[in-house]
């Protein structure tokens, strides 16, 4: 046994890791070895004090020390639960880049379906242009509103397919308003050239302008493309499926999204026509400023529940060629704004079914959803509205506005007294 | 010996229950801060480190290890982080203080080795080796336990204890020579 082997059985000693045998032939070495039985003394007395070292304490405890940072993990963990709850609760509010998407994905479908309610427009009215001359000018002023908020997200469309589709949503979310004003003027001009006996697209135009006061009711006009009794959107109904076939648009792309949207614009193509036949220069004017209304309202509405209108889908990709041609879609700001009209889906209806709440130009509006009278209308809001939802008795509704720097208010409205509450 | 009782109610999110666990371990916590760092402050910092991760970490504490080890895994690894860190800084200072202790032993002569030399000695170790010697003597753990606790192998553990109990003695001997020359 060499004295390496017999220091790995010194070691092994130390920690009680040897077996009888092993000590004996260790013992047996050192009594023999000098030198190992001095290492062995050293190794022997330097384990024992190692042993006997203080068996230190800290000088406090230190989990009373680290009890506030404890108690402020727990506060994160829990403020990060709540957060996410939050999260849950109000989407909107919270996930704004991915709403953005989704509203650029929208809007691109919504403007190519905007293309093709233009063609078919375009396309009805030279056919029909003398037969069709007048119709029940008040379904065809409400249908043409109807039209025009597609044919106007057509331009958007174009210009989504020109710019990235990205840009589209950011410049739809905030060029609705500066295009209120230019698409008014394309509108004048629209009217104009209309009144020349062109046809084409500025008879579209046109129709948008006058659409606004033939929708009476804000409501109507929200609704009037999800709700199937409205009867403008039964009456339009049979056209909207005739405009595709001619078309050729059959593409079976359709995403399951409610028809009668898509339904209304092509209605709107054919009493576009008529209402551009009645239509008067003066009416321009006037129908503006309510246009202005109409559009703020249906901008909000794609936030919503954003139905997407399948027909104009389908067509849209064939028709979104012709745009330039028709010349409709010309600047893209204009277009855009005007675009956003074309989703109504901000409206949420109360659970008994007896309210509609509309989001409309930063202000709450309530009606009666059988009238359409207008119950209630809060101030307007100095920022953003969005999460309206109903209380389950429907007496009471809530809402957010997203004011500057993120912060949110939470408003309450109390239907029977009409009035609301700052929370 | 921590109840394993206890550490189930910690683990179900008990809070109480998780403090009082702490507190049960905050020495063993400290004490292998202390003689891996060499340093009551630094041992305080990575003891309390060590402890918050033991907090937030409980519920990723699987019943197939032991606790201990576990614990020890948790407040080694913050060490030799920190010792890491701290490595350059430190050695100058060293040296400045392995002079001054060897003029103190020459003053005492001391016929056993100081607890303070054997700190030092144990302070010139590389960073296994001194944790698998306080590991060994400061929490009386055996190969196995080191093994698991530095996730080395039972081998590398023995060969790191003997020859860290080695060059010990040599350092020692050497203190011990100073001061009986001295």
């Amino acid at each position: 046994m060499t004295c390496q082997e017999v220091m790995e059985y010194m070691q092994r000693q130390l920690d009680g890791d040897l077996d009888e045998r092993e000590t004996e032939s260790l013992m047996d070495h050192t009594r023999h070895c000098p030198d190992c039985a001095a290492m062995f003394e050293r190794l022997k007395r330097l384990s024992s004090e190692l042993d006997n070292l203080p068996k230190v304490a800290p000088g406090y405890s230190l989990v009373d020390a680290i009890m506030p940072r404890l108690e402020q993990i727990e506060l994160m963990q829990s403020a990060q639960t709540a957060a996410d709850d939050a999260i849950v609760n109000t989407v909107p509010r919270r996930t704004p880049p991915v709403r953005q998407q989704r509203w650029t994905e929208r809007f691109s479908f919504r403007a190519l379906s905007g293309v093709i309610a233009a063609g078919v427009v375009i396309g009805l009215f030279i056919v029909t242009f003398d037969s069709q001359g007048m119709r029940n000018a008040d379904e065809a002023n409400s249908n043409t509103m109807l039209f025009s908020a597609n044919y106007n997200s057509s331009g958007a469309d174009h210009s989504a397919a020109a710019s990235s589709g990205a840009e589209t949503g950011n410049a739809a979310d905030n060029g609705a308003i500066e295009s209120l004003s230019e698409r008014s003027s394309v509108n004048d001009q629209a009217g104009n050239e209309s009144r020349d006996g062109t046809p084409e697209p500025p008879v579209s135009g046109d129709a948008a302008a006058v659409s606004p006061d033939s929708n009476g009711e804000p409501d109507q006009a929200g609704n009037a493309a999800a709700d199937a009794n409205d009867p403008v959107v039964k009456d339009v109904q049979p056209e909207a499926a005739a405009p595709p076939k001619s078309n050729q648009p059959a593409r079976p792309s359709a995403p399951a999204s409610p028809a009668p949207a898509p339904s209304s614009p092509q209605e709107g193509q054919k009493d576009g026509e008529a209402s551009d036949s009645v239509t008067e220069p003066t009416s321009d004017n006037t129908n503006k400023t309510r246009n202005t209304n109409e559009t703020n309202k249906l901008e909000k509405q794609p936030e919503r529940e954003a139905p997407i209108p399948d027909k104009p889908e389908m067509a849209a990709d064939e028709s979104a060629q012709e745009v330039p041609e028709m010349g409709i879609a010309s600047e893209p700001e204009q277009s855009f704004g005007i675009a956003s009209i074309a989703g109504p889906d901000s409206e949420v209806m109360s659970p008994d079914g007896a309210y509609n709440a509309a989001i409309m130009n930063n202000t709450v509006k309530v009606f009666d959803a059988a009238t359409g009278a207008l119950l209630f209308e809060s101030r307007n809001k100095d920022g953003e509205v969005v999460n309206l939802v109903w209380s389950e008795d429907s007496r009471f509704l809530s809402y957010e506005v997203i004011v500057q720097d993120e912060a949110v208010e939470r408003y309450f409205v109390d239907i029977n007294r009409a009035a609301e509450t700052k929370q | 010996m921590v109840e394993p009782g206890l550490i189930r109610a910690a683990q179900s999110g008990d809070r109480d229950a998780l403090i009082t666990l702490l507190r049960e371990i905050e020495n063993h916590v400290y004490r292998t801060a202390y003689y891996i760092l060499n340093n009551e402050q630094d041992a305080m910092d990575a003891a309390q480190e060590a402890l918050i991760r033991i907090y937030t970490k409980i519920g990723s504490y699987e019943e197939k290890a032991m606790f201990k080890t576990w614990v020890q895994r948790i407040v080694t690894n913050i060490c030799i982080d920190k010792f890491r860190r701290n490595k350059p800084t430190v050695s100058i200072d060293e040296h400045e203080m392995v002079f001054k202790e060897k003029q103190n032993v020459e003053d005492e002569v001391l016929s056993s080795y100081a607890a303070k030399d054997i700190r030092e000695a144990i302070d010139k170790l590389p960073e296994h080796q001194r944790a698998v010697v306080v590991l060994r003597y400061m929490q009386d753990f055996s190969y196995n336990e080191i093994a698991d606790s530095l996730d080395l192998p039972l081998n590398t553990v023995k060969s790191y204890l003997f020859r860290a109990r080695q060059q010990l003695q040599s350092l020692l001997q050497d203190y011990q020579k100073g001061g009986v020359r001295g």
